[in-house]
């Protein structure tokens, strides 16, 4: 047999390891149960950086001053459309780096990606001061369509109308989708050659019936090739598996960066790579090959290599996702299965992932997530919340929660969504506009801002005094209206962005035949949720224009809010997640994904909230949403606990994609003692968790910290804060977007 | 809960779901409106009018409480204020309704009421949370308007009954002479249970605040300053080399 012969070529890169079903078919979540080591003890074990190390961090440093500089990008290369293997090698210094790979032949030199769309392309480059190819510029307008041009070939009138008037906004439709994690660990156990040799076996099992996967198949084949090509430039053999942890954290990273250097999607994760290093590494410690500082050394270089990568965006795109983030997002920690023993996959490389917060000092990437169990050990849980304290640098999301519909071998894509590492992928679909939705029915369809009739027209609401259950008819009617809407756009965007911006290398490091989600948002939950708790429980009277517009609101009462775990506004708020996803569900979607729902903003919540009228729940024109899923700042009176109480009121069953909740408190706040702090943090997210809240962003900063650093942004070069799903270097935020953070409740006494 | 029980109603003045810094742990902290003090340095003068705040039922309470019990495993629930006592009979009941639940209780309070009050609540307390103010009684008065014999007298009691933190405010040369700091610990060496003394500093946070409301015996805030961290750290140290678990 084929995979018996597999086996004993690779008798050597797979010595020690103990066997299994991985051993005779694609599958790292086999070899990684049978075969990593769980450790229950403490940070004590943790090593300082290296010297070489801390040397090409010193280099890197310089290189980061001189690229912030130039606007914040170093150096574009205009001519050569960026592919697995345009680029030659390229080195910050060879001596120094023990993994090796940059996007381009220079580090932070940034590629572009012209399939996406070549006038963005041109508008990017143009932004930074350069100028595009025209060689590149013609071969694309006049050859080479793109996905951007496919897209607009089919969209309706109706839906460029809701773009155009931010219903519905971030659409992937001008920049690459991401959200696709591709398994970059099966490179380093199999090696591309028997990847290549199964993906052959895929093909000739495919019926003719799917000439589009046939297409796809061949596509996946060809970019592991050049995966093959590329690494070989670079002085390596990647045909064969990884023979140790070093080669197995190279090979690892030359797999994403072929998916980087082939797209740019939004969200590029890493995916899940702690316990799978953990036994290369663990292994390497045993032959007597690596000590414990070069096992942190690999990491801390790999963590260097994340913070390095690069794509071109254009400025409204750096509107929404502020801070240029490529959300390389690692997941850490979660359970193994229960039926073998249910233990935590927890290692030291687990820790020393985490410790690269201290050695290398915060950072936004990669985007660190804790897996979270109760079932996690004491000692991991304080070290993250310790950690989580000095770098305000961690996400949390819930194990509990996720792994019954995931599974144990899953990660994060961009912020707050799961996906089976190499058998789900998604099709992103950004977010619509909740609050504009209202208005909407508030309005008889017609936008609040400009008067323009978007929707179908339908009378206004009559009376003085808004009426809950006639508002609430005519919300659902639109939010029916707009799921319609929506579905099309997404089938079509990804309909395009398969045929025009295909993931060939990606795709090919998952199984031939994937489970797909569409992952639909909705931005301002808390809005809508306080605006109909405001209509049914107070008395609001709409202020109408000449035009009938109603410009303003006035509010005669108290009402609750959600935030305070009240279920008089909570449960709008429930409500209007399940009736929303039930909509969507209605229409059907592109290569029959399944329709998912995320309450995630990102930092578009600014720019939404800028977008959108004032709002019965008496918030003004212009003034920003809250992020995610999170109450209206200053409105959860009752505490941090009785705000995450709410949040985690809103079902998961119903937003697949996640739920993010970001929390932000004053050091001093948290308790009085270090070691109370950590017990203090540690025990909210407990609470929070087996509340079934999903996700948590945790920050423990000062608000005059932040006051500070917006005045004196040099004196903050590593000031990093998480907002919505994400981290980012605060001094890298517009004013607004900084603004609106300083003004988040901040969890303090009194 | 019997029904009637749980109609009785506090007069409250807010709510705190997250509360760390007033007992041991993450707790749940119900400030009771009313106060029969008028501390010069307190920091919730809102909560002073026993009138104010609003009123909510036990079994309103409870419901809040029962709903964040996960998160309170580790710390519990704390009634402070204002000063509790003064509705000693909401708060007896609340306080039982959570040790029903298992949850770890705390009163936070001047003490300054009658015996019989403290002993009908000590039963239904984990731990006290006490504040001297002054040891020296004519300091005390001119600092809260009222005299601290029975004050001292009812911690003497409920710490030979109940574990017990001893909360001790320093401003700047009015509560932090060597000699203000050798008494208090003369008086808390007495105290059987004692477990730490947390020492806070003066903060002018609620002196603002204050003005607004009527019945102060010293007006003179202005001149209240926060000793500096040397003298913090100077009386930190004097506890401890009298034995005393201090927490900053």
């Amino acid at each position: 047999m084929e995979e018996t012969d597999f086996a004993k070529n690779n008798k050597y890169a797979w010595r020690e390891f103990k066997g299994g079903a991985w051993q005779n078919e694609i599958n790292v979540q086999d070899f990684i149960q049978a075969n990593y080591f769980f450790y229950s003890g403490n940070e004590s074990f943790l090593e300082k950086p290296t010297q070489r190390t801390l040397e090409l961090f010193s280099k890197k440093k310089e290189l980061l001053k001189k690229e912030a500089k130039r606007n914040g990008v170093y150096d574009i290369d205009v001519k050569t459309p960026s592919t697995i293997i345009s680029h030659a090698p390229g080195y910050v210094d060879r001596k120094l780096e023990l993994i090796v790979g940059y996007q381009t032949d220079q580090p932070l030199k940034v590629g572009i990606k012209p399939k996406g769309g070549i006038k963005f392309t041109e508008k990017a480059c143009n932004a930074y001061g350069f100028e595009l190819d025209e060689t590149v510029k013609d071969i694309f307008e006049n050859y080479s369509k793109t996905h951007n041009d496919g897209v607009f070939s089919a969209y309706s009138k109706d839906i460029k109308n809701l773009r155009h008037n931010c219903l519905i906004t971030g659409l992937p439709d001008n920049y690459g989708r991401g959200r696709i994690i591709g398994d970059y660990r099966r490179v380093a156990l199999y090696g591309v050659k028997k990847l290549i040799a199964e993906k052959q076996k895929d093909f000739e099992k495919l019926s003719f019936s799917d000439i589009q996967l046939r297409e796809e198949v061949f596509e996946q084949i060809s970019a592991l090739e050049e995966l093959i090509e590329m690494a070989y430039s670079y002085g390596f053999d990647l045909t064969r598996p990884a023979l140790d942890a070093r080669e197995a954290v190279q090979w690892t990273w030359f797999a994403y960066l072929a998916a980087i250097k082939e797209q740019d999607g939004a969200a590029m994760s890493f995916g899940r790579v702690d316990c799978f290093f953990d036994i290369f590494i663990e292994r390497d410690l045993k032959e007597g090959t690596l000590t414990e500082s070069r096992a942190q050394e690999l990491i801390d270089q790999l963590i260097l290599k994340m913070r390095f990568v690069r794509h071109l965006r254009h400025p409204e795109y750096n509107a929404l996702f502020a801070g240029q983030p490529t959300w390389i997002t690692c997941v850490i920690g979660g359970m193994t299965d229960d039926d073998v023993g249910g233990k935590p996959f927890v290692t030291k490389t687990s820790f020393r992932m985490l410790h690269t917060l201290t050695n290398l000092e915060p950072a936004p990437e990669p985007n660190l997530t804790v897996l979270w169990s109760e079932s996690l050990p004491g000692d991991f849980k304080e070290y993250c919340c310790r950690i989580s304290i000095e770098s305000s640098s961690i996400q949390y999301e819930n194990d509990d929660l996720m792994k019954p519909l995931f599974g144990t071998d899953y990660a994060i894509a961009c912020c707050v969504s799961a996906m089976r590492i190499g058998k789900e992928m998604q099709f992103f679909g950004a977010r619509c506009n909740g609050p504009k939705l209202l208005l909407l029915a508030l309005n008889g369809g017609k936008d609040e801002l400009t008067g323009n009739q978007i929707a179908p027209a339908k009378p206004v609401p009559s009376g003085e005094f808004l009426d809950y259950a006639e508002v609430r008819e005519k919300y659902l009617f639109y939010c029916d209206w707009l799921a319609e809407q929506y579905v099309n756009a997404m089938n079509i965007i990804h309909f395009m962005h398969d045929k025009y911006a295909y993931e060939s290398l990606q795709m090919a490091l998952h199984d031939t035949s994937v489970k797909r989600f569409m992952a639909f948002g909705l931005a301002g939950l808390s809005v809508i949720a306080d605006s109909l708790s405001a209509i049914r429980y107070a008395k609001v009277k709409p202020v109408r224009d000449e035009n009938g517009i109603a410009v303003d609101f006035e509010v005669q009462g108290d009402f609750p809010k959600f935030g305070n775990d009240d279920s008089r506004a909570d449960d709008l708020a429930v409500e209007a997640v399940n009736a929303f996803i039930g909509f969507l569900k209605k229409y059907p979607t592109y290569r029959n994904s399944e329709h998912s729902l995320s309450i995630l903003t990102i930092t578009s919540n600014v720019v939404y909230g800028k977008k959108t009228g004032a709002t019965p729940d008496t918030r003004k024109s212009g003034e920003p949403f809250a992020p995610g899923a999170n109450p209206m700042h200053g409105r959860d009176t009752e505490g941090a606990v009785a705000s995450l109480n709410s949040v985690a009121k809103i079902p998961y069953s119903s937003c697949l994609d996640g739920i993010s909740n970001t929390f932000s408190i004053v050091p001093a706040f948290l308790g009085k003692t270090e070691k109370d702090r950590i017990a203090n943090l540690k025990g909210l997210i407990e609470g929070y968790f087996a509340k079934n809240g999903h996700h948590l962003n945790v920050n423990v900063l000062d608000r005059d910290l932040l006051l500070d650093a917006m005045k004196n942004p040099q004196k903050y070069p590593n000031l990093t804060i998480r907002v919505s799903g994400y981290a980012v270097n605060f001094t890298r935020l517009n004013k607004e977007q900084q603004k609106e953070v300083v003004s988040r409740t901040f969890h303090c006494s009194v | 809960m019997d029904s009637a029980r749980g109609k009785i109603e506090g007069q409250i003045n807010s709510l705190q779901s997250f509360g760390t810094l007033d007992g041991p742990g993450i707790r749940y902290v119900v400030f009771m409106q009313g106060c029969p003090l008028k501390c010069v340095f307190c920091h919730n003068a809102g909560a002073i009018d026993l009138k104010g705040g609003k009123k909510v039922t036990l079994d309103k309470l409870m419901e809040k409480i029962d709903k964040c019990i996960p998160y309170l495993k580790q710390g519990g629930i704390t009634v402070s204020g204002g000063e509790p006592t003064l509705q000693w009979r909401f708060v007896k009941e609340f306080l039982s309704a959570c040790g029903q639940r298992g949850l770890h209780t705390a009163l936070d309070t001047c003490l300054f009421t009658k015996k019989d009050v403290l002993v009908n609540l000590i039963p239904e307390v984990d731990l006290f949370l006490v504040s001297v103010k002054h040891m020296d009684a004519e300091k005390h008065f001119g600092l809260t308007g009222r005299d601290n014999k029975l004050i001292l007298e009812n911690i003497r009691y409920a710490a030979s009954k109940k574990p017990v933190w001893l909360r001790y405010v320093l401003i700047e040369g009015i509560t932090d002479s060597e000699e203000d700091l050798l008494d208090l610990i003369g008086f808390a060496k007495k105290l059987e249970k004692l477990e730490l003394i947390e020492l806070l500093s003066f903060s002018s946070m609620g002196v603002e605040k204050q003005r607004e409301f009527k019945g102060f015996k010293i007006t003179k805030t202005k001149d209240l300053k926060a000793p500096s961290l040397k003298k913090v750290l100077w009386a930190k140290k004097l506890l401890e080399e009298n034995g005393f678990k201090v927490v900053v």
